[in-house]
């Protein structure tokens, strides 16, 4: 889990970089979607690891389909809503 | 192996039968003195090692109501056990598992081959001279004197550097007087303990100040039970228990006797008397204490839907709980809530699979009466249809129940102390955990590839194996 949270937060703060840099406009309830999204990925990730470790591999699949899923649907809307938003304001 | 050892698994496995059993023991007029006891009870209201949700109790009181003006030690006809079963059910069913094992054994069939098999006869309990009451190291210079508090540390500490995760204490009044059988008596002698009698109709006499029992939970492997789970199509319930998954239970066993040998010599050698329930005085005898209410009333749990203790971390895995009557003065623990029972209410885990339909089905508790032969009258909780479990040879031929509850989960994965606490807080959830238990595969029965895979796993990367000498460090990454 060590080194899954160190890319996290690379991850995090490069994304974090391009925002800033590239002056993308960001709604509050853009991240709050995103952080609950970021928080259940985390979540899964963990889950999926340890039910490897619980000997449980079944169990650890069956993770990303109940809590994977709605994680990445978290993270690709506010994506989506910010990436459409700012080419409609680009153009 | 031992003749002890079977005795003891099976008679161990009939105390989940019901909370109470034992002799009322003597009247009032035998009872120890209690002065201290308020004082006892009000300075160690500090509970076991739980986790923050769980909350202590009033002391005597459970999440298992109890009418202790109905409740008795031992059964209507004075016995402290009913070992009858159902005998039909019971050769049918042993007849047809010999055919499923010889099967597995003459095609090398995974989990019931002969090394399976040979595994499950191999660990067994050794040969251990047994003294049941054992005097006090008189060497007054090797003495250990605390207070009570300090007293429970020291052998919780000990016990947990044997094996257990979690111990209690309570102190016997007349209402803990019950669950021990007719053997044992307080207040009638003037010495610790004085052995009356031999054989079937020995007693033990205690002294009023051998009144303290430490309680310590001990486990079965729950990752290794798991290798046990079978799964019968035309029923939908268990199968067979597959050997290779029962080893867990029979190495239990072997971790419970040598744990009691080792906290029974400490505390005597501490200088003070401790009884080992679970023997007679002379070696052979009346036998069994009931161990589940003293795990109940001492904090280890709350009383599950099969009637075992269910620990609020590890679940009904717990195989037994092991106590020790003693003269040296414990701060008792008081009993919990942590939602166990009321999780009870909408999980049916082990219910819905139970081969002989023995687990109690009844969705709430609803009387305090027995509703099945060989249970107790007295408590408002669920309830073993003993005569059905024992019918097809449990707990040798089933353990089913055991393994299936959604508090038995290793804590690696976050999710499960999330849904402990959860469950602590509301049991509104209950029946939606309940569900994704069943639907994420837990408890299911292992393929023929994971059982014979078990030979050949990853010892880096198992982490059930109990490596001797390593406590919880890891091996290697
Ligand atoms: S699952 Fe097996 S051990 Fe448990 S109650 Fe049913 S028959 Fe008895
Ligand atoms: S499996 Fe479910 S019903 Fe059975 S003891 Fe555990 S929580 Fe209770």
């Amino acid at each position: 889990m060590f080194f899954v949270g160190l890319l996290f937060a690379i991850v995090l703060a490069v994304l974090i970089t391009l925002i800033i840099v590239n002056k993308i406009s960001v709604r509050w309830w853009e991240w709050v979607l995103f952080a609950i999204g970021a928080i259940l990925l985390l979540f899964t990730v963990q889950n999926f690891l340890s039910s490897f470790s619980e000997n449980e591999p079944i169990v650890a699949w069956r993770f990303l389909l109940v809590l994977g899923l709605p994680a990445l649907i978290f993270l690709i809307i506010p994506v989506l809503l910010a990436v459409r938003r700012n080419s409609t304001a680009a153009a | 192996m031992s003749q002890f050892h079977s005795t003891l698994s099976r008679r161990e496995f009939m105390k989940a039968l019901g909370i109470g059993a034992g002799a009322l023991a003597g009247a009032a007029a035998v009872a120890p003195a209690f002065q201290d006891l308020d004082e006892l009870t009000a300075s160690a209201k500090k509970s076991s090692d739980h986790p923050w949700w769980v909350k202590a109790r009033d002391f005597g009181s459970l999440t298992t109501e109890v009418d202790w003006t109905v409740l008795k030690g031992h059964l209507a006809d004075g016995s402290y056990n009913d070992s009858r079963s159902d005998s039909s059910a019971s050769t049918d069913y042993s007849s047809r598992v010999n055919e499923w094992l010889a099967d597995g054994r003459a095609k090398k069939i995974p989990g019931r081959s002969n090394r399976d098999q040979a595994a499950k006869s191999a660990i067994g309990t050794p040969s251990i001279t047994w003294t049941w009451p054992m005097a006090a190291n008189s060497n007054a210079a090797q003495k250990w004197e605390g207070t009570p508090e300090d007293n429970f540390q020291t052998l919780r500490s000990f016990a947990h550097y044997c094996g257990s995760p979690n111990c209690g204490a309570l102190v016997i009044d007349d209402k803990m007087e019950r669950f021990v059988t007719k053997a044992l008596e307080w207040g009638t002698t003037s010495s610790a303990y004085e052995v009356v009698g031999s054989g079937n109709s020995a007693t033990i006499k205690f002294s009023g100040n051998m009144k303290y029992v430490f309680t310590a939970t001990i486990l079965q492997n729950y990752t290794h039970k798991s290798y046990e789970n079978t799964k019968d199509d035309s029923t939908g319930r268990a199968g067979f228990s597959m050997p290779l998954g029962d080893v867990s239970r029979q190495r239990a066993y072997a971790d419970i006797a040598m744990f009691e040998f080792w906290m029974q010599r400490f505390i005597t050698t501490l200088g003070y008397n401790c009884y080992l329930q679970g023997g007679s005085p002379n070696g052979s005898g009346p036998g069994g204490r009931v161990n589940i209410p003293y795990g109940l009333f001492s904090g280890l749990g709350e009383q599950g839907r099969t009637g075992h203790v269910m620990s609020p971390t590890n679940g009904i895995i717990v195989r037994k709980t092991s106590f020790f009557i003693t003269d040296m003065p414990l701060a008792p623990t008081p009993p919990i809530d942590f939602g166990g029972t009321k999780f009870c209410e909408s999980c049916m885990r082990c219910a819905e699979m139970c081969p002989s339909t023995a687990c109690d089905d009844r969705k709430k508790r609803d009387t305090f009466d027995a509703p099945f032969p060989g249970g107790r009258p007295g408590y408002n909780g669920w309830r073993v249809h003993w005569w059905k479990c024992t019918g097809i040879g449990a707990p040798n031929t089933c353990g089913t129940c055991h393994g299936l509850c959604p508090f038995n989960h290793e804590n690696d994965a976050l999710i499960h102390p999330f849904v402990r606490a959860s469950a602590a807080i509301t049991p509104l959830f209950n029946g939606f955990y309940a569900t994704m238990d069943r639907f994420m595969n837990y408890g299911a029965a292992k393929t023929e590839k994971e059982l014979n895979d078990w030979w050949y796993r990853d010892f880096k990367s198992y982490k059930a194996d109990a490596i001797f000498g390593q406590g919880s460090f890891q091996s290697m990454l």
